[in-house]
């Protein structure tokens, strides 16, 4: 997988995630804006950025 | 060298220029311990280690320095224009041993600032929190035992957000300052810019 793509995968996550659980938090009502957006951005730093690490770490069948 | 550095240290502490001007004079004072100290690498775990807890305390106690952003964007600041000095230069060699030393404490320093800013004081600064997100990936790969395991050309191209990181940085610096702070941050853009664009394409 090229780096880019790598890159774009991870951006697409962080995008996805945020959106749903800020969204999804402020739908059923469970914080306040603040707070959607807070929790939404944190979660889906964490999991872009853990997938992004992994995949550059990872060592593709073609390294080996 | 020592007079210098606490000469330096003292318009800080006294508190005697502004703050974007502060952010120059530690510079100074980081560029002057890399020129004149040698770096030693066995030592490196110790120092984050010690960043870390000096980070952690500066959750409770008000720590203003690294509160600020001030020591953080500091060290950043080093790395950034190590980029644009002419690399046949004595001080951009020594500068190179220092750069992920910098960068490591530079983002170890400045969460502590995105902390405050985000969850106490509960102010949203896009650029600043952008600068934050995209900074880590890089501050995670700054680490030898990362680097070492990446591929190199992957390691250099994830590297290469920084630029978009030191645009960010600006960006809110130049948005939050106040009077002629943001002269100095604007000036600081100009050259970083300009200088980088000689050393490129010349």
């Amino acid at each position: 997988m090229k780096f880019l793509e790598k890159l774009m995968i991870s951006f697409v996550v962080f995008l996805i995630l945020y959106t749903f659980i800020s969204v999804g938090s402020r739908m059923l009502e469970l914080t306040t804006i603040y707070l959607s957006h807070m929790y939404g951005g944190i979660i889906a730093t964490i999991v872009s950025l853990v997938l992004l690490m992994y995949m550059l770490l990872k060592k593709s069948n073609y390294d080996r | 060298m020592i007079t210098t550095l606490l000469l330096l240290a003292g318009i800080i502490v006294l508190d005697l220029v502004i703050l974007s001007v502060d952010v120059l004079v530690l510079s100074l004072m980081l560029l002057l311990i890399a020129y004149r100290y040698k770096r030693n690498t066995k030592f490196d775990p110790l120092v984050y280690g010690l960043a870390t807890s000096m980070t952690v305390l500066a959750i409770f106690v008000d720590v203003g320095l690294i509160r600020s952003g001030l020591l953080g964007f500091s060290m950043l600041n080093i790395v950034m224009f190590t980029g644009v000095l002419p690399d046949h230069w004595d001080l951009t060699k020594k500068l190179k041993t220092y750069r992920s030393f910098y960068s490591i404490l530079g983002v170890i320093f400045i969460l502590p600032h995105g902390y405050f800013h985000l969850f106490v004081d509960q102010e949203i600064r896009l650029f600043g929190i952008a600068a934050i997100v995209l900074i880590l990936p890089l501050f995670l790969t700054s680490f030898q035992r990362i680097k070492k395991e990446m591929q190199l050309n992957e390691w250099v191209k994830l590297q290469k957000l920084s630029y978009v990181v030191y645009l960010l940085l600006f960006i809110h610096l130049i948005s939050v300052a106040q009077g002629y702070g943001k002269i100095v941050y604007a000036v600081m853009l100009t050259l970083y810019v300009n200088n980088k664009l000689v050393k490129e394409f010349r």
